[in-house]
């Protein structure tokens, strides 16, 4: 059996994989793309997942003179998501990125207590009691403190139909757990 | 065949340690050849204190990122949380942390991207590069990303940064500090900067390079025994090599910054001369930097004149690190 090593490649986003991440951006905001979106979608290819990234115009031309040197870089502009085979998992740097971009109004989000901010930086679910507000359906949104600043994405669970639940999808705390 | 002129600067590499230098390297622990060459360079008052200076630890410091929020809001909410920081004065947005610096490195405020750990000295190559919006810039060693992140936030995520570096796990956290300080004007490469294209052209470059960190044996003693002269040969002519193939990625009138934290010659002014010597273009320029400026002549072995222009911060003037800086112009 070979044992080559896959090179990773940067390309533009295949249109299957846009439409994956377009439908994420779709269920969590209501702003416009082109408003979260600095740019172009590419995807880092060949390793076991893709990672997605936006490229605002003018970066992408650099991008491109550094890939016409036949080299490939290891990370461009905003990261956005990484795709897997389960799905798509949207990165901490684009919760950032609609926060800042987007009214809270337009976008999922719950709001936890200072103790639920605690629990969820160190990368646990906050329960019922820690949460301060949610919307009204289940399903993944953005996980703000009482300063309204991004913590991470959650998954907005009502266990029973009723016992509110956000499960840890990503935290910021991931930085110094594992970002090195 | 070697020139003559060559073979004189090399001579800054034959270190014969006095007696003097035998006897303060053995009270403060150093290997003799280190302190014989401190000798060289500063008073015997200033080398007592520089050795004395390097037996404490080094202030811990931070950088606000004035990207994501305003210093005094930050300075304030870090108070509530039992650390008090105070303004240094030769860096805009650097602190020092004078109370409460054992939990700096896992309060909210630094996971959300609100400050980088970094020493105070090392704030201040960013500072002469002066980086600008739209410029285009090379961070030739990137990781693990104090300067790469200061570029972008003094360019509030409008200069086009390019930051590389050779090492997978140095990478990795490159890319996780620039995530986690909110920045996305940046392309990371992950290659030996000896091997960046010709037909990159930048308008500034750092070049903060790879050195035997004699200038940081605060943070780290076993520097004081850990590296031979041997070693500085090697790093020497690695560093020259990086800033000749690195002038040549310098749009014309562009600027680099060559900067280690090391304070022997070796590293520094010797490695600026041989620089100036294979490539005619490059012209050193003055800067407000603080600290001394660079050493022309030293142990009988004249250097470029034109390295004064360089500076030299020494753990004992400033309290910091040992740096040496140097903002060089690419004329044509």
């Amino acid at each position: 059996m070979q044992n080559k090593k896959k090179m990773l490649e940067l390309a533009e986003l295949a249109n299957v994989h846009s439409k994956l991440v377009l439908n994420l951006l779709n269920t969590i905001t209501a702003c416009s793309h082109m408003k979260i979106l600095p740019g172009r979608l590419y995807g880092q290819y060949g390793g076991p997942y893709v990672e997605v990234y936006s490229i605002t115009p003018c970066l992408e031309e650099r991008v491109r003179k550094i890939l016409t040197a036949k080299i490939n870089p290891y990370s461009v502009g905003l990261h956005v998501a990484t795709i897997k085979k389960r799905g798509v998992t949207p990165s901490l740097d684009l919760a950032k990125y609609v926060t800042r971009k987007c009214k809270s109004s337009d976008y999922r989000h719950a709001m936890v207590s200072p103790k639920g901010e605690q629990a969820f930086l160190y990368g646990r679910d906050v329960f019922k009691n820690n949460i301060i507000e949610t919307p009204e359906d289940e399903g993944l949104l953005i996980v703000l403190n009482t300063r309204k600043e991004p913590l991470g994405w959650g998954y907005l669970k009502r266990e029973d139909g009723k016992e509110l639940l956000i499960e840890n999808i990503k935290d910021v705390g991931w930085y110094v757990r594992s970002g090195g | 065949m070697r020139n003559s002129q060559t073979d004189k600067l090399d001579k800054v590499f034959s270190v014969k340690p006095s007696n003097i230098a035998e006897k303060l390297a053995e009270k403060y622990g150093y290997r003799p050849w280190i302190v014989e060459r401190y000798l060289e360079m500063l008073s015997y008052e200033d080398v007592i204190k520089l050795l004395e200076t390097n037996e404490k630890p080094l202030p811990k410091a931070i950088r606000c990122n004035s990207f994501l929020i305003d210093c005094n809001m930050l300075k304030e909410r870090l108070y509530r949380k039992g650390v008090e920081l105070e303004e240094i004065p030769f860096t805009k947005y650097g602190y020092l942390v004078k109370r409460g610096g054992e939990k700096i490195g896992y309060l909210h405020e630094y996971l959300l991207g609100y400050y980088y750990i970094q020493g105070p000295a090392s704030m201040i190559p960013v500072d002469v590069l002066a980086p600008r919006e739209g410029e285009d810039i090379l961070d030739a060693a990137a990781a693990p990303g104090g300067k790469a992140t200061q570029i972008l936030q003094y360019t509030s995520d409008k200069a086009y940064l390019t930051a590389v570096d050779k090492n997978r796990d140095r990478v990795k956290a490159l890319r996780s500090h620039l995530s986690r300080m909110g920045f996305t004007s940046y392309i990371i490469i992950r290659i030996n900067a000896l091997d960046m294209p010709r037909i990159l052209l930048y308008d500034k470059i750092l070049l903060d390079a790879p050195c035997s960190g004699e200038g940081i044996i605060r943070k780290d003693p076993r520097r004081k025994k850990s590296r031979e002269i041997l070693d500085l040969i090697y790093l020497s002519k690695l560093q020259v090599s990086l800033l000749n193939h690195l002038t040549m990625n310098l749009k014309e009138d562009g600027e680099i910054v060559y900067s280690t934290c090391t304070i022997g010659v070796e590293e520094n002014e010797y490695v600026i001369t041989k620089a100036l010597a294979s490539n005619p273009c490059l012209e050193p320029v003055e800067t407000d930097a603080p600290g001394e400026n660079g050493i022309a002549e030293y142990s009988n072995v004249k250097f470029d004149e034109r390295v004064k222009k360089c500076k030299r911060i020494y753990p004992h003037t400033l309290d910091t690190e040992g740096f040496f800086i140097c903002k060089i112009r690419k004329k044509c």
